[in-house]
């Protein structure tokens, strides 16, 4: 066995629990042999006080011999009884009794004897036994004694003694080993969850940990981390391929940028042609920064870090205010934008957020349709969920196409002259998913339909 | 007009001096949060250009320490936070407006025109009136001449915007973060094709243009010929 194994926690824990089992059954063992020591003490008092009353009862008869030959009847006749005897009279001569010699008086006392009995098996300690006595006053300042052997109760006690040992050092062993066994078990699966924590951070990301589907506190904690890994291997591959994106699409303006200002140097030239160069590199420069600002608000929205104003929202007036805005910039380019919008619909939203991800898909529609199409925005309630549909008759987003077009910056071919940046739809989406929108991209054939359909209003 | 500037960073101090000054405003700069506090606290100025972020005590604590003491001065914010969060955070400290960095010269002296003559106690008009243009805000209608204007719900609030504005600039921005509550850059001609609209239904009908564009700068609502 390792070293560990003793280190770990889950052997601490078990050696504690041992120690106070341990403890407890050990204050229960001295409990019953104490309660068995007075019991068996009482009964033996009982018994000797009994008997000391029967032969107090003898001391009465009218002839002293009589008692006397009383006490020497028990004597024959008690052998199993063991009781010892010893009458004195008043002038301190023993008249009666089995006691060896000896000082007695009244009350309880103790004496240690010889046996009567020799067992040559036993050591010559054993020939010894310890006597209850009780003494107690009979007619003519007499002194009747009466004892009994304590061997039994000794013997009884030390057997209860033994037992309790035994019994203590068994659960010793069994509390150590159980808790040795169990911690074997236990420290295995977390040192199994250890390594492949370990292989992780080495940058093992699509690795998780081990379940053993006993579905204790170890597999809870091991599937919330499995859950948390995969949230992590989700951003990291979506920051690869911002950077890459950016990398990409941030590389033309900046070179167009550079060259404007390039372009400006060479030569004399007018103030006025000086002025215009400026002017391009400063608005050059306004569009990498609001790439930039889209960017960050992308990111903040899906890292959930923007702090949400969620209120109750009067989506219909939203959108209709969106609609009758986006009405002349449509008929800029010839469009037809008209809404459908059912009146007094609610959602649970934050309304700035709501307003950008709906203005997005607006102003893609009268950016990527030709001339002279039809957008169409719809609000309904169905089935107790409210749906936006923003749709056009413009060129649509081919099949394969449709999972792709949320990632930043990512343009359709077919778009790469119009203009936007890209983040549109990233944003689009990150705004969806805060709100728990459900978004759909459909074929208007021909065209486009986007179809945001809201959670239910609680 | 006087001018606080509080601003750490000195290319950006010194780009604002000049333009103000330029304007003909005096303009007076701390470097740090506390230098700041101390003058805005000790003296009267008729707008404070606070920057966010600085060393020492930021601009949102000092303008919440001023509001805290009854001085209700103008307040613009400068800042590169962009966030939304930013932009209420500054407004719920007593801010008045908010401007992120970078920014076009001409965008910050339109705001700080329109703080400066705003009216510190805005007793609530019923009626609104620009030459023959005549708007009523309770009935919510509009006409000029006379002659009664249909207008929609956005086109009302831009041109409400615009009334309350009479004689001052007001960038596209102000007219996107006010009017629309946008709060980024749209991608397309929002802001032109509503004016656009808007001036086909109060100014083409009419003799007199009372809405103009003001290139590179904004729109003004005001009559031909006075100087705003």
């Amino acid at each position: 066995m390792n070293k560990a194994l003793f280190r770990g926690a889950p052997f601490r824990i078990a050696m504690i629990y041992a120690a106070l089992f341990s403890l407890s059954a050990l204050c229960l063992l001295i409990f019953v042999y104490f309660s068995a020591a007075q019991e068996f003490e009482e009964q033996l008092r009982e018994r000797i006080v009994s008997e000391s009353k029967i032969l107090r009862q003898a001391s009465r008869a009218p002839e002293p011999a009589q008692f006397v030959q009383r006490i020497e009847q028990r004597m024959q006749g008690a052998g199993a009884n063991n009781f010892y005897y010893a009458l004195i009279g008043s002038s301190g001569r023993r008249l009666a009794g089995n006691l060896p010699k000896g000082a007695f008086r009244t009350g309880w006392q103790e004496i240690t004897v010889k046996e009567e009995e020799d067992d040559k098996d036993d050591e010559p300690e054993d020939d010894l036994t310890t006597l209850s006595l009780l003494g107690v006053k009979v007619q003519d300042n007499g002194l009747l004694v009466v004892g009994a052997s304590r061997e039994k109760t000794e013997d009884l006690l030390e057997i209860i003694l033994q037992t309790a040992a035994l019994g203590l050092v068994l659960i010793g062993i069994l509390a150590v080993g159980g808790g040795l066994l169990m911690s074997r078990a236990s420290l295995a699966r977390l040192s199994n969850i250890s390594r492949a924590t370990r292989k992780i951070m080495l940058g093992d990301l699509a690795r998780r940990l081990p379940t053993k589907g006993a579905g204790d506190e170890l597999d809870q904690l091991s599937s919330n981390i499995n859950e948390m890994l995969d949230h992590i291997e989700l951003l990291v591959e979506t920051t690869k391929q911002v950077s890459n994106d950016i990398a990409h699409d941030l590389r033309t303006p900046l070179g167009r940028l550079r060259q404007n200002l390039e372009g400006a140097r060479r030569g004399t030239q007018s103030v006025a042609a000086y002025r215009k160069a400026f002017d391009r590199a400063v608005s050059e420069t306004e569009g990498i920064l609001e790439t930039f600002d889209a960017l960050l608000r992308v990111g903040r929205i899906s890292a959930s870090t923007a702090k949400t104003r969620f209120s109750e929202i009067d989506l219909s007036q939203l959108l209709s205010r969106i609609a009758e805005t986006y009405e002349p910039v449509a008929a800029d380019k010839n469009h037809r934008l008209r809404a459908h919008i059912d009146p007094g619909l609610q959602c649970w939203g934050d309304k700035e957020m709501l307003v950008q991800m709906l203005v997005n898909l607006i102003e893609n529609a009268i950016n990527h349709c030709p001339n002279g199409s039809e957008i169409d925005l719809e609000l309904t309630l169905e089935k107790g969920r409210a749906r936006i549909i923003v749709s056009d008759t413009g060129p649509g987003i081919p099949p394969d196409e449709r999972e792709k077009v949320f990632r930043s910056f990512y343009r359709l071919e077919q778009s790469r002259t119009t203009p936007g940046n890209g983040i549109g739809l990233a944003l689009v989406k990150a705004i969806a998913e805060k709100h728990h929108i459900a978004i759909e991209l459909k074929d208007r054939k021909p065209g486009l339909i986007v179809s945001l359909q809201f959670p239910a209003v609680p | 007009m006087k001018i606080l500037l509080i601003e750490d960073d000195r290319e950006t101090s010194a780009y604002l001096v000049n333009g103000l000054q330029e304007e003909g405003h005096s303009v007076e700069v701390a470097g740090n949060g506390r230098d700041g506090l101390i003058l805005a606290s000790s003296e009267d100025y008729d707008i404070l250009i606070v920057d966010r972020m600085l060393p020492g005590l930021d601009g949102l604590a000092i303008v919440k320490t001023i509001r805290g003491a009854g001085n209700q001065v103008p307040v613009l914010f400068l800042t590169t936070m962009n966030g939304i969060d930013d932009r209420v955070e500054g407004l719920d400290a007593g801010g008045d407006d908010y401007l992120v960095k970078p920014f076009a010269f001409s965008e910050l002296r339109a705001r700080v025109n329109a703080l400066i003559r705003r009216p510190p106690m805005v007793h609530e008009q019923t009626v609104l009136q620009v030459a023959d243009l005549e708007m009523d805000l309770i009935a919510r209608s509009v006409c000029r001449a006379g002659e009664k204007i249909e207008l929609g719900p956005v086109e009302f609030r831009l041109l409400e915007y615009l009334m309350r504005n009479t004689g001052r600039v007001v960038t596209r921005t102000m007219l996107l973060e006010r009017v629309w509550e946008f709060n980024f850059e749209p991608r397309t001609k929002v802001v032109e094709a509503n004016i656009s609209r808007l001036r086909g239904k109060i100014d083409k009908p009419f003799s007199k243009r009372l809405l103009h564009t003001v290139r590179g700068f904004g729109y003004v609502l005001k009559p031909a010929g006075e100087s705003g």
